[in-house]
């Protein structure tokens, strides 16, 4: 494949070798990003841009390559996107980017880079999408209800929400002064999300158990 | 214990797990393996680029002058010995006005001799004079002798009363008028004599041909000087110094080039080596028929084994091409330059960089 037109001939497998490079190293500063976030400002489009970003940067120096009037041609066209429009999310951020850079590949002859950048780009974004990649899909349901009965004896509840669940974590126990018992909070990740109702029926059959409520989450509603 | 076994998992959302868990896992893992495939395949790094390097040479024109005719084009093929070239010099009506400026001046240093040597011949007319004069005074001394003589003779006849009186006056008189001569003679080749003491100078026995030889001299090189001006006023071919082709043509027909100036460079089809510059450290088995690994670039890849053909005494600067740098003592960015067999079947053109790899 030989489309490039530029000042200097690309070599291709070197160029997709950068493309896939940036594309691992950003996925696994992703997923240490994942790993290790803590606070409130959690964003899965940032988590997506982490990935996107490192693919567009290599692509950028691909299409410069030394040149320096085309990295003021860069810096002067995102400069009029970024204040025509307020871009908020990263992502949008990452999106726009990469399609300046594309026409820049463009413009600046080197089509094959353009032509595996956009398809490498593509790919990624989907691969995102499907994937879902960084949201932290960790439970889908979480169950508050009180425990009528000794602690001792709740392991007959988590029999019950073994049955229907794949992961649980009591999030909170709140127990009543003089009362026996106490009030429990559940987040669930259940095998069937569709089995929800008879969980909650059956836990309300169970001797002890009162005021079973389910909310369903998504996602932790990452944005 | 509960011994009731847990409820079913939809496929659907088995391959939702499939998706959000294991789908990333394996697109990483490709991913890391065609990375590891390219790498292997084309980061090989190379220990150094060497470059192709052919016979040059540079057709430089030897007198300043109009370029009559260019006989070749860029590219084309010329073979040594070949006219691709005419100059036709310029500044020769110059230089011929010169010369006869120098002729009239040589001619004008002349006139000093030709009045020398009218004053030799009247310097020898007076000589002669003066010699013809003393033969004149020698003649008249013999006559003098012999007046005296008969005057000698006449007086003892006249005592004895042979001679008259008339005759012994007459013998007086020849007497006295020939000593008056002998006298002015004297006085006439005393005087010659004199005036030739104070002409000596003039004397052409005592002047040497020095001026006459340094104009002598001074005439063959002009002579000389108008037949190289003769023999330049003729337009100079130039010559191909070697075989190849024409690699850069500086000026165009009718083009005026000084002394000095290239005309055109040729190029060797066929590069002989390739030089390379390594960085410190040199490989310590480094030297002469080391057996090297060379790459050339590009999209077909060929591969061949070189070896060393020379290695330099010295370090050069790397960063020739920087002014600034180059105008600094000494660059710190220095490489030492080794020259490389070209293998023939790698075919690579003069100028063409190639990868080399000193690691086996």
């Amino acid at each position: 494949m030989q489309g490039d037109f530029g000042t200097m001939p690309t070599n291709v497998p070197m160029m997709m070798l950068g493309l896939l490079l940036a594309f691992l190293t950003g996925h696994v500063i992703a997923w240490v990003y994942i790993l290790t976030h803590s606070g409130l400002s959690y964003s899965r489009s940032f988590v997506n841009s982490l990935i996107v970003m490192p693919v567009i940067v290599a692509m950028v120096m691909m299409v410069l390559s030394n040149n320096l009037v085309t990295a003021f041609g860069l810096m002067a066209v995102f400069a009029i996107v970024r204040f025509r429009n307020i871009l908020r999310d990263t992502l949008d951020t990452t999106y726009v980017l990469s399609v300046i850079v594309i026409g820049m590949a463009c413009g600046t002859m080197k089509f094959a880079t353009a032509v595996m950048g956009t398809g490498l780009t593509s790919f990624i974004m989907l691969y995102l999408y499907y994937t879902s990649f960084g949201s932290r899909h960790r439970y889908d349901v979480i169950l508050n209800l009180h425990w009528g009965r000794p602690l001792t004896q709740i392991a007959e509840l988590d029999d019950v929400l073994g049955i229907y669940t794949l992961r649980q974590d009591r999030a909170s126990q709140r127990s009543h002064e003089g009362q026996e018992g106490a009030d429990l909070s559940y987040r669930l990740l259940m095998r069937d999300p569709n089995a929800l109702d008879s969980l909650i029926t059956e836990l309300r059959d169970l001797n002890g158990v009162s005021r079973v409520t389910g909310i369903t989450s998504e996602a932790e509603s990452e944005i | 214990m509960s011994q009731r076994t847990p409820i079913p998992v939809p496929a659907s959302l088995k391959w939702r797990e499939f998706r959000y868990r294991f789908l990333p896992l394996i697109t990483v893992t490709a991913t890391t393996l065609a990375v590891i495939a390219l790498w292997v395949a084309n980061v090989e790094a190379p220990t150094v680029i060497a470059k192709a390097v052919a016979r040059k040479a540079d057709l430089v024109t030897p007198i300043s002058g109009t370029l009559l005719a260019l006989n070749v084009s860029k590219f084309e093929q010329v073979n040594e010995g070949d006219t691709l070239a005419l100059i036709q010099p310029v500044g020769v009506k110059n230089q011929l006005a010169s010369l006869r400026l120098e002729i009239d001046l040589i001619r004008d240093r002349i006139d000093p001799i030709v009045e020398k040597k009218r004053n030799a011949v009247s310097y020898y007319r007076l000589r002669l004079e003066w010699l013809q004069q003393r033969v004149s005074l020698a003649s008249s001394k013999v006559g003098l002798q012999r007046a005296e003589n008969e005057l000698t003779r006449d007086k003892n006849l006249f005592d004895a009363k042979v001679l008259s009186a008339d005759q012994f006056d007459q013998s007086q008189k020849s007497v006295d008028a020939l000593r008056a001569e002998v006298e002015e003679a004297t006085n006439m080749v005393a005087e010659l004599s004199s005036a030739l003491d104070g002409l000596h100078a003039l004397d052409a026995a005592n002047n040497t041909d020095e001026l006459e030889q340094q104009l002598a001299v001074a005439v063959k090189q002009q002579e000389e000087h108008l037949r190289r001006l003769e023999e330049m006023s003729k337009p100079r071919p130039l010559i191909a110094p070697i075989t190849g082709k024409v690699s850069a043509i500086d000026h165009v027909q009718g083009e005026v080039v000084m002394d000095g100036d290239r005309i055109l460079g040729i190029t060797a089809e066929d590069s002989t080596q390739l030089i390379t510059y390594l960085k410190a450290p040199i490989p310590p088995d480094l030297q002469l028929g080391s057996p090297i690994r060379i790459q050339t670039r590009g999209k077909d890849r060929r591969t061949a084994t070189s070896k060393v053909a020379g290695i330099s005494p010295d370090w050069e600067p790397l960063n020739q091409g920087n002014p600034a740098s180059a105008s600094t003592e000494f660059s710190l960015n220095v490489g030492l330059p080794v020259l490389l067999t070209l293998p023939p079947e790698l075919k690579v053109r003069p100028g063409e960089l190639v990868d080399v790899f000193l690691a086996p």
